[in-house]
């Protein structure tokens, strides 16, 4: 690696490791204006990540949380981006579907929560499931927008230049949408872990949404700020993974 | 045919047969009214004309992108149905290209959707990838090209299909002066050796004495037609400091002029 591309990578990590800690020393200084237990410092946040961490109990509840996020993830992902393409492609299928998606995009997947349950029961079928929901309508959504952005003329080179629809679909469609679906794969995980929280806080004895809603019935408020912590560090461990696999497999579908 | 021109044995690659077109039904405007037009085999046709008239509708009638409401377009005696690589288009703007392939590959797509294996797209893209020279710049991504060089690849991705014709939509018009004047050039070159027979559209009077055997001028929309066409008799190669040069080049401008005053009035 040369020195300027040392630099170039260099420059944005350390303005965001400036963030990172100046958010903290906030949220440090702000905890001293109150009561610890209604607000807990960075400093007694990071005490009960260490006990946590060492005694296993932070992992489990890492590791339920993250196997639910990514099945749902990755199934809904899968499902979206064949129904998006399917739908934005195909006129018939649009015309089918239109007024279906219409009117579920105003049905948040929070609301399908108790039909799920009574449908799949409290265990991993019916969380795994919603999750899939929410994962699925965005990818979807995201990706029909990528078809609709296709400028008009890179299918006429393609008509004009002997490919057939299959060629087409495969070869232009497809590849054109990917910023799109990845785009839709990154709001969608965030979706996810928005349904899957609300998942475990309904029923479930383990993940992190459970230990943020156990923790307030025993006021355990350091608990709360560490599940909070957990989710937002691991969605944006796995956002950055996101963006790092696609980017080395799939970079050149993401050029301008 | 009032366009085709003298002889009579002249026998037309392109004829517009009483085209008439518009978007729409019955309550839309007509765009073009009644063309006729002959293009013969080698001829390299200009059409020029205000903005907005029809000149991209017509080369769209010919390339099989729209279809006329009336009347025929033929090619070779056949009548247009669809696209294909017999009428190979170099799109006006840039965004024709694909991204996320390379200069290569991009040049070689119509090879591709043939199935030639990737040897043979390698062997039949590269006389032309060095003729303008993008031979070194082969494996680099649109992005990373200049606008001289992205118009360079539409056009080897055009002249690799072999076509009948080439329809050109204004492919220098966003270019600097400098960098117009090189492809122009090129162009000339490259046409004086295979001659295929090119439809040019330009809003560039001076490229379309450059290049032109025969210069196609629209009238303004609505309802437009091909008023005149005038034949450029210069030799070749051409130079803009010939005589003769200004001559025809002022008699275009004034027809042209007189058209976009039409335009401007019927507009207000
Ligand atoms: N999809 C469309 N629907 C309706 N009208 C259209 C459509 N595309 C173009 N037009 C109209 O048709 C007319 C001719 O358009 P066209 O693009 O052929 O003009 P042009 O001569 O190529 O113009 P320019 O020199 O600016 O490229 C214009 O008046 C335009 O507004
Ligand atoms: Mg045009």
């Amino acid at each position: 690696m040369s020195d300027s591309s040392a630099l170039r990578l260099g420059r944005p990590a350390a303005i965001g490791l400036i963030s990172i800690v100046g958010g903290l020393v906030l949220w440090q200084a702000a905890a001293a204006a109150f009561d610890n237990v209604l607000f807990p410092s960075a400093t007694d946040t990071l005490q009960i990540f260490f006990a946590q961490a060492l005694s296993g109990e932070l992992w489990i509840h890492i590791g339920a949380s993250l196997a639910r996020v990514f099945a749902g993830w990755a199934a809904g992902g899968l499902l979206g981006v064949v129904l998006g393409l399917l739908i934005a492609s195909f006129r018939p299928v649009r015309d089918f579907f239109e007024p279906t998606i219409q009117f579920l995009r105003f049905v948040p997947a929070i609301a399908w929560i108790t039909p799920f349950t009574i449908w799949a029961g409290v265990g991993e079928v019916s969380k795994v499931m919603l999750i899939t929901y929410g994962v699925t309508f965005m990818v979807m959504l995201n990706t029909m927008t990528g078809v609709f952005a296709i400028a008009p003329n890179k299918l006429r080179a393609a008509r004009c230049f002997g490919a057939g629809h299959a060629h087409i679909f495969l070869y232009v469609t497809l590849p054109a949408t990917v910023p799109f679906i990845v785009t839709g794969l990154r709001i969608g995980l965030g979706n996810g872990f928005m349904m899957l929280i609300a998942a475990e806080m309904l029923a479930s004895d383990e993940g992190l949404g459970f230990l943020i809603f156990t923790s307030r019935l025993y006021m355990a408020t350091d608990l709360i700020f560490l599940g909070i912590l957990a989710l937002g560090t691991v969605g944006l461990i796995c956002d950055y993974g996101i963006q790092a696999v696609f980017k080395r497999g799939f970079g050149r579908y993401l050029r301008a | 045919m009032s366009a085709t021109g003298d002889e009579g044995a002249f026998r037309p690659l392109v004829s517009f047969v009483d085209v008439s077109f518009r978007f729409g039904g019955r309550d839309a405007p007509w765009i073009l009214r009644s063309v006729d037009l002959a293009i013969g085999r080698g001829e390299f046709f200009v059409l020029i004309g205000p903005s907005g008239c029809g000149k991209t509708t017509a080369l769209n009638l010919l390339a099989g992108f729209e279809h006329p409401s009336a009347g025929q377009v033929l090619v070779d005696g056949e009548p247009v149905v669809e696209p294909g690589v017999e009428r190979a288009v170099i799109f006006q703007g840039e965004d024709s290209l694909y991204p996320w392939l390379t200069v290569e590959e991009n040049v070689t797509f119509s090879l591709r959707a043939a199935g030639l294996s990737r040897r043979e797209r390698h062997r039949r893209a590269r006389p032309f990838l060095q003729m303008v020279g993008l031979a070194g710049h082969r494996h680099k991504y649109p992005s990373e090209l200049s606008g001289g060089m992205k118009q360079r690849v539409q056009l080897v991705r055009a002249l690799v299909c072999d076509s009948l014709v080439l329809l050109m939509d204004e492919p220098f018009g966003a270019l600097d002066a400098q960098t117009r004047s090189v492809l122009q050039d090129e162009l000339a070159r490259i046409w004086e050796n295979n001659r295929v027979t090119i439809l040019f559209i330009t809003h560039d009077i001076a490229e379309a004495v450059l290049l032109a055997d025969r210069v196609g001028v629209m009238t303004a929309g609505p309802e437009s037609i091909i008023k005149q066409v005038v034949p450029i008799d210069l030799p070749r190669p051409r130079s803009r400091s010939d005589p003769a040069f200004g001559a025809a080049y002022g008699q275009l401008n004034e027809l042209l002029a007189e058209e976009s005053r039409r335009a401007l009035m019927d507009g207000q």
